[in-house]
């Protein structure tokens, strides 16, 4: 094949591959598809909300949907800053952004109905990926944009500065080393830059990214899957290993009156409007029993808590000068998002995913700063025949569902009563 | 491994070049460790339902063909597809025969006597390798092959990964011989394979996968839906399970075409059929021809009385429905199956209709033959896709044939609800596959398809496909394709 032949073949590859992706808007790329389109490259903090933006985001699977809109400054509402009244800034990344519900359901949008009649706005700073140099860089450009603010909520995340093994052995690192990385190495800054940009232009581009991405976080679930089942047929004898394979738990014939049976026909000729499927797990009782495998791994409080990592503590020390310089108050907050630590915290034990709170804490407590650690009060999560642990957070994501952001809003409000009323 | 996986994108990135890389004579080994590789990934231990198929197959085709005694030959016939059928009873049918029994007994699930039937899985492909081994016997058996050369062979005729786990069902006269030569790269069954894969991940992937949701929502709880809801579903399901195994097929003819080896095909474009007849002579081509020579003919086929023809008939397409599935709903499937195929022999025997036939123009009969025969056959999609559902307001679970039922008397008593209506999109790519086939089915037209196999177009269009399936298999949980369930 000739050089000619093969750039040609290429560029049309390129071209067909991207009016067809335009036209046929399949459920998962379209998905995947409009969450790019609500960022943009931002030079401070690599990638912001693209300001006057409104999406209908609608999850391939129907884990979630929702009504996604950033206003003018790049904030998630459409609510604009309003000049006359004081201002809370809820900063933090996607868990304040408040992935996986609508606009209506943020943590941060419920506190700002609540307040909003006391003279104070909640304008919510939450961009999805962003580390403590990102907060920083994130402040820095609202303190310049946007008046009266009177105090930053600081929502220090898992992934901020520490990162679970399992996702560390598929190349998933902490934002912080990300940003650092980008930082220190002006070419990865001018690629992942390049890159941003291309594949915000051409939807081909964006889905090759998409793909590689995936295919190599793939590949590292699978060989993980593998491990544990060459691990069961290791831990079982060959007459287990058999039953297992081929035997389901049986599932018993249920027993149907045969009158009963035609009230399968009632909803015939009618529109049958279905109550609201409830799927919360209706747990039978509060606190929840401690799952067998996150049990295990529960243990006491360590005794020594290392120090932050240099580039996150450099970061927060900017805020901190911030906060001087533009006289708000800092207060850092502290969510309960991993499940394995609920379940600890719940037997009043540790659990070693709860590390980066520890440190943030440790950090800002020798600083002087009012930190309020939600974990306190995880206990509420559950209620019993109602909700449990796993019904604040989406499946197999992590991130607040409505319930959560529900939690998580009438928690704070108790915590900004009492801030605000005590001034 | 499922075929529109990254998975089997990456195995056969591998498994082709280094079949054609190998030296001939160990090309054949390299096919059967692959495919047993292939099988392996579902589920390790399905290998030894697979091994135990290839061994008391292959014991059986070994005696009958070396017995000169015609009573030793019938023994071993017996042995190899009663042992054959015995995977499918166990397996398969488990939870009807103990319903069978329960019902022989006189217990009924709300006695306390009442035997609860094993919650046994089915493993992949049994429904398919199966019937090849009791085809392969009874071929041997009737003198219409040889016996394979060795073991090998047989286990490499059972087990090739391309129609291992849903067809299609090969004959042994179709393929074993070809596994006997090398096999050399050839550009021209590289192009026309590519182009059958493509045609079959476009099926799959961009048609059947993006018809499903719609379909799964009415069927997952049918009295939310508009009675106009019910047929939407149903003639769409009829294209989703079209794309997905004619999909599954086409991949399957594809990449053994691209390794040197010849298929028969298994979908002769169906939806071009003017009665149900001829439908199934083009759908499921492989089951439907299995069913003719191990059935019908030895029930007596079309050489006995008209009476009987017709009985024999009927119950073929019963065994046709139950093989789809073991439950009810699947058993009248089959019998609506062979009720509309017996009408339609009847109403075309008679005069009138003969003589009226001859006068209407060609493209009329073209045109409600093929709108009847697509109705007919979506129609009975009622009872074959229904799942076991908890209706609202009552505590227990529906059984398929009560939901079939409950949604063929919602489609025909006007009922209101929501409508689903799909996006355009679907709509231009279904009109774009049945250009394709329109081609494909006119002589004149083929050209066409021939002279864009032999254009570099090909290599832009396929990778758009391929790249743009890769993409929806890295993002997403890969679709598992419906025949595998039978």
């Amino acid at each position: 094949m000739n050089l000619k032949r093969f750039v040609f073949l290429t560029l049309a590859f390129f071209v067909l591959l991207e009016i067809f992706l335009r036209f046929y808007q399949i459920e998962a790329l379209s998905y995947f598809r409009s969450l790019k389109v609500i960022h943009q490259y931002n030079p401070n903090y690599f990638v912001g909300l693209k300001p006057n933006t409104r999406v209908y985001i609608k999850h391939y699977t129907g884990k979630w949907e929702g009504e996604f809109s950033i206003n003018s400054l790049g904030l998630r509402n459409l609510e604009e800053a309003d000049p006359n009244l004081k201002k809370i800034l809820c900063l933090g990344d996607s868990l304040v952004m408040g992935f996986g519900v609508s606009d209506k359901e943020t943590f941060c949008y419920l506190l700002n109905e609540k307040f909003k009649q006391h003279g104070y706005q909640f304008l919510n700073a939450g961009v999805d990926g962003l580390g403590s140099w990102g907060y920083y860089q994130r402040l820095k450009e609202l303190l310049e944009r946007v008046n009266q603010i009177d105090t930053v909520l600081l929502f220090v995340s898992p992934n901020d500065f520490t990162m679970p093994e399992v996702f560390l052995q598929r190349g998933i690192l902490p934002d912080d080393v990300v940003e650092k990385k980008r930082l220190e190495d002006p070419q990865k800054k001018f690629f992942d830059t390049a890159q941003f940009v291309l594949t915000d232009w051409f939807y081909s581009f964006y889905v090759i990214k998409l793909t590689v991405k995936q295919m190599l976080l793939k590949f590292a679930i699978i060989k993980a899957e593998l491990q544990i089942e060459l691990e069961k047929t290791k831990n079982s004898t060959f007459i287990n290993y058999i039953k297992e394979s081929f035997l389901l738990p049986s599932k018993l014939k249920e027993c149907i009156p045969k009158e009963e049976k035609k009230e399968i026909y009632k909803t015939l000729g009618s529109s049958y409007n279905a109550p609201q499927k409830i799927l919360f797990s209706k747990p039978q009782q509060c606190p929840e029993e401690v799952p067998s495998s996150i049990l295990k791994e529960c243990r006491d409080f360590p005794k020594e808590i290392p120090d932050l990592p240099e580039f996150t503590k450099k970061a927060y020390q900017n805020i901190l000068e911030l906060s001087l310089k533009h006289h708000f108050r800092l207060i850092v907050v502290i969510l309960p998002m991993q499940i394995e630590e609920i379940y600890c915290n719940n037997i009043n034990q540790y659990h070693p995913l709860r590390m980066y709170a520890l440190q943030a804490k440790q950090y800002f407590e020798k600083n002087q700063i009012e930190v309020w650690d939600l974990m306190e009060n995880t206990k509420t999560l559950c209620k019993q025949n109602e909700y449990g642990i796993t019904d604040h957070f989406i499946p197999e994501d992590g991130h607040l569902t409505k319930l959560g952001n529900v939690w998580v809003s009438e928690n704070l409000y108790n915590y900004l009563v009492k801030y605000l009323g005590d001034r | 491994m499922l075929f529109n996986s990254l998975h089997f994108f990456v195995f056969i990135l591998i498994v082709i070049p280094v079949f054609f890389l190998l030296p001939e004579r160990y090309q054949r080994y390299w096919l059967l460790i692959v495919s047993f590789y292939f099988y392996a990934v579902f589920k390790f231990i399905y290998i030894f339902l697979l091994l135990y198929s290839i061994i008391i197959s292959y014991v059986s085709i070994y005696y009958i063909d070396k017995s000169k005694n015609i009573r030793i030959k019938k023994i071993f016939l017996w042995i190899g597809v009663i042992g054959n059928l015995l995977v499918l009873l166990v397996f398969k049918y488990s939870v009807q025969l103990y319903d069978i029994l329960n019902f022989l007994l006189g217990f009924e699930p709300c006695n306390k006597e009442y035997i609860q039937p094993p919650n046994i899985i089915l493993p992949m492909g049994i429904s398919f390798y199966c019937l090849q081994s009791i085809s392969a016997i009874v071929d041997v058996y009737r003198g219409l092959v040889e016996k394979p050369k060795n073991i090998l062979y047989y286990a490499l005729y059972l087990s090739f990964f391309p129609q291992l786990v849903a067809g299609p069902i090969l004959r042994s006269k179709d393929l074993l011989k070809q596994f006997y030569l090398g096999k050399k790269f050839d550009l021209q069954n590289f192009r026309s394979g590519l182009f059958q894969v493509c045609l079959g991940l476009f099926k799959k992937t961009l048609i059947a996968d993006q018809i499903s949701p719609y379909v799964d929502q009415v069927f997952s709880a049918p009295w939310e839906y508009h009675s106009i809801s019910m047929w939407i579903a149903v003639f769409l399901f009829s294209l989703q399970i079209y794309g997905d195994f004619a999909g599954y097929s086409d991949i399957a003819i594809g990449i053994t075409r691209i390794m040197g080896y010849d298929l028969p095909q298994n979908f002769n474009r169906p939806f071009f059929s003017k009665t149900m007849g001829e439908f199934w002579r083009r759908w499921h081509i492989s089951f439907s021809s299995w069913l003719r020579d191990y059935v019908y003919i030895p029930l007596g086929g079309s050489r006995v009385h008209a009476f009987r023809m017709y009985v024999n008939l009927f119950l073929t397409m019963l065994i046709s429905g139950l093989w789809h599935g073991a439950g009810w709903n699947y058993l009248i499937w089959g019998g609506l199956h062979g009720m509309f195929l017996l009408g339609e022999r009847l109403f075309l025997s008679i005069q009138f209709i003969k003589r009226l036939g001859e006068k209407l123009p060609e493209w009329l009969i073209a045109f409600v033959g093929i709108a009847y025969t697509y109705s007919v056959f979506s129609f009975t999609f009622f009872l074959f896709r229904a799942k076991p559902l908890v209706f609202p307001e009552t505590n227990f679970t529906a059984s398929p044939l009560d939901v079939g039922w409950y949604m063929i008397l919602r489609a025909l008593i006007p009922s209101e609800g929501k409508i689903v209506i799909p996006s355009l999109q679907y709509f231009v790519l279904i009109f774009a596959l049945f250009i394709v086939e329109y081609w494909m089915e006119h002589e004149d037209k083929k050209i066409y398809i021939k002279n864009f196999i032999k254009s570099d177009y090909l290599y832009i269009v396929a990778g758009v496909i391929l790249f743009t399936c890769l993409t929806i298999y890295s993002v997403t949980v890969s679709q598992p394709f419906v025949y595998f369930q039978f």
